[in-house]
């Protein structure tokens, strides 16, 4: 598996294994490696001097979070994006592994993906496509509106599972759907996999060069194992390949795909996009050129003078990417990201967590390395934060409160 | 995200700015704010038992939670004839008030910065999301806490907090707190925190000292921010005149209705130019057109207009909408 092996622990809270196995197989305490990951819970659990358990358990919850450590360098990175995200509706995507289905599971995952992708890259484009019975079938073409991704996701008729997938046809679509994108936004292909097979009707190995050729990133998401030619398709293109050991995992390595990734200096090109910003129109209940409907609220295209009800969009009369200003300002923590704290022990300036004001929760440890955990510093401002907080100002807020 | 109920307890975030220079220019006193501010925060802790509370107050240099103080404050001594709660955050704010006023005056005597009427806004509003995020992690399941944010501003929009406040907006939106902004000081609207209250769902209001005297705050908070989500959900609000989302350019600072965003940086412009000037990329001649599939545009490589970073950085963190 690519991600998430555990380290073997040193402590004995394992369960006692009798048979003895190859020795091959065996994790560092005498267990098999596969059941190193359970542990007596409880056992763990001790009452503290007050008779509670609370604190123990909300230790337990501590170690289950863990602190994504980030690439936070200033780099390049493609902020307006084209995505094509595969689907894979073969017959193995019924298989109850992940609850209450793989196929349920992977649109749950979805929906929540591209919210969150449009909330991240708000001028970004996204696809949906979906493969079974050995064809790959078009759900949305490349549009930036999360609502018409969403609809299709919803659709009683494409949550049907047939046949086997075909990754080829997939890419293949894939890549003519990217092919309209233009050269200064990335072109991308997000896949959620849940066959180890895939039913092609060419060489896939021609399928990964023209991938190279156009400059597409594949990323892959496989629900149940690694499979050589997957993961190659991943490794040539610039891609991730990912195994997903359960639904949490899963998410952790689909919401991987939500920041742009770094611009290969090869196609570098920049350009400058042309934009409309429209004014809001109100008034009188006019129809809007999207959806046909009266509504009170809408933004008035500056080169067409057409209605348009939500940003951003692309005007659909004109074709220009209506933004409002805030649009674009969304995307500047990509550019400007916060760096990693680090966790430290001993003492601190702040008598409590300069982020939520809570007061630290074990008195600083001075007698074992790495002792009063809980503790995050930013290298820049030397502020202490709580865990919370830490993951807090990394994943949602984008801002050191001691470095603004 | 479930709908509110009325059941639902509150959290409410205070930001009260103490920027003294900024409280002379307004029309209003400090003193008269405050008592204003705690008889409002009294009102809202009576609303509900289960309200929370939080207070910061944020000058130019710092930011400080006033309520609820460090465990090792003096405890304050009891008064049979007030409530307790109410006595307790009146006390701790109005100490804490005073004290951070006083320090300020005491390194402005021997400091010899110059005075400036800005605050640390973002600061502020970056540590109320923290106090929220806390509070909302730590409350159970079956009961939703539904925050807000309260912002007294009285100092103008500083320019550098630009995107560090940007982040704090749309951090508040996907947590769904609202963040209302009373706006004290009479000469401008402040045009950063008009966008929070528009982009959060939050009002906008600025207390109209001509009419009514002093007491107009209490008046107009009191019938805007004390009420919780549930109600505003049936409530009308203030209305605020439309905020205009069109963008202003970096390079001549037009408002611009088309505009030419540098595809790295996002810079604006309002005309093409053969380098970025904020991250000095050099574009190729050539503009991407609108609807992708349509062939791209040639243009006359002939611009001869240099680059002028230092000028573009300061522009990029003036990125105003008027």
């Amino acid at each position: 598996m690519a991600k998430g092996i555990k380290e073997p622990a040193d402590d004995d809270d394992y369960i006692d294994i009798d048979d003895t196995g190859p020795g091959d197989l065996k994790g560092a305490d005498g267990g098999y490696a596969w059941e190193e990951e359970y542990k007596r819970s409880w056992d763990v659990i001790q009452e503290d001097a007050s008779g509670s358990i609370q604190s123990i358990v909300l230790g337990i919850n501590d170690q289950k979070r863990h602190r994504r450590v980030r690439d936070t360098e200033a780099i390049q990175r493609g902020i307006i994006r084209h995505v094509v995200l595969i689907i894979d509706q073969s017959e193995n995507m019924n298989l109850r592994d992940l609850m209450p289905t793989r196929i349920q599971a992977t649109l749950t995952m979805v929906t929540a993906f591209i919210g969150e992708y449009f909330d991240q890259n708000p001028i970004s484009q996204l696809s949906v496509i979906a493969t079974k019975d050995g064809l790959a079938e078009k759900l949305t073409d490349l549009s930036g509106n999360p609502m018409d991704h969403l609809g299709a996701l919803k659709d009683k008729a494409n949550k049907d599972l047939a046949g086997e997938p075909s990754l080829q046809n997939a890419l293949e679509l894939a890549m003519h759907t990217l092919k309209r994108a233009p050269t200064h936004g990335s072109r991308e292909v997000v896949c959620v996999m849940g066959s180890l097979t895939t039913c092609d009707p060419g060489d896939i190995a021609q399928t990964l060069e023209a991938l190279k050729a156009s400059q597409v990133r594949v990323s892959m998401v496989h629900l149940a194992a690694e499979v050589h030619v997957f993961k190659r398709i991943c490794r040539e293109t610039g891609g991730v390949f990912y195994v997903a050991q359960n639904e949490d995992n899963m998410k952790d390595l689909l919401f991987e795909n939500v920041p742009p990734p770094p611009i290969v200096s090869a196609r570098a090109t920049a350009d400058m996009i042309q934009m409309g910003f429209p004014i809001k129109a109100g008034g009188v209940p006019t129809p809007c050129v999207c959806h046909h409907e009266l509504g009170f609220v809408g933004y008035i295209c500056p080169r067409c003078k057409s209605k348009v009800c939500s940003l951003p969009t692309d005007c659909d009369v004109c074709g220009l990417p209506l933004v409002s200003a805030p649009h674009l300002a969304r995307s500047y923590h990509h550019l400007f990201p916060e760096e990693n704290f680090k966790e430290v022990g001993g003492d601190s300036v702040d008598s409590a967590c300069f982020g939520c004001g809570a007061v630290w929760a074990e008195p600083p440890n001075d007698t074992e390395p790495g002792g009063g955990r809980g503790k995050y510093r930013c290298p820049r401002c030397k502020h202490d934060y709580c865990l919370e907080c830490d993951i807090f100002i990394h994943e949602t807020l984008h801002n050191c409160p001691g470095c603004v | 995200m479930s709908e509110p109920l009325e059941s639902d307890p509150s959290l409410l975030v205070v930001i009260l700015d103490v920027n003294g220079w900024a409280w002379t220019q307004s029309p209003l006193t400090i003193d008269n704010a405050l008592q204003q501010m705690i008889i409002f925060i009294n009102a809202y802790l009576a609303l509900k038992p289960e309200n929370k509370l939080v207070v910061l107050a944020s000058n130019k240099r710092e930011c400080k939670c006033l309520y609820p103080a460090d465990r090792n404050q003096a405890p304050i001594e009891r008064d049979i004839r007030i409530y307790e709660q109410f006595r307790v955050v009146d006390a701790t704010v109005l100490s804490g008030v005073q004290a951070m006023l006083s320090d300020a005056a005491a390194t402005m005597i021997e400091g010899e910065e110059d005075e400036e009427g800005q605050t640390l806004m973002s600061r502020a509003l970056s540590k109320a999301l923290c106090h929220i995020h806390r509070v909302e992690a730590e409350s159970s399941a079956a009961v939703k806490v539904w925050s807000r944010i309260l912002v007294i501003s009285a100092a103008d929009d500083s320019p550098r907090e630009y995107i560090a406040l940007m982040n704090t907006i749309f951090a508040a939106q996907r947590m769904g707190v609202l963040i209302d902004i009373c706006k004290v000081s009479g000469k401008s609207d402040s045009v950063f925190l008009q966008q929070a209250a528009e982009i959060t769902g939050g009002n906008y209001l600025k207390v109209d000292t001509t009419r009514g005297g002093g007491e107009s705050m209490l008046q107009t908070l009191m019938f805007t921010c004390l009420a919780d989500h549930y109600t505003r959900e049936v409530l009308v609000s203030p209305t605020s005149e439309t905020i205009d989302f069109r963008a202003t350019c970096f390079c001549h600072k037009r408002i611009v209705d088309i505009g030419f965003v540098c595809s790295v940086c996002l810079s604006i412009f309002c005309e093409l130019t053969p380098v970025c000037s904020t991250c000095q990329t050099k574009f190729s001649f050539r503009v991407a057109r609108a609807d992708s599939a349509a062939p791209h545009q040639a243009v006359n490589g002939s611009l001869k207009q240099s680059p002028k970073p230092a000028a573009a950085t300061a522009a990029m963190s003036t990125l105003t909408l008027s």
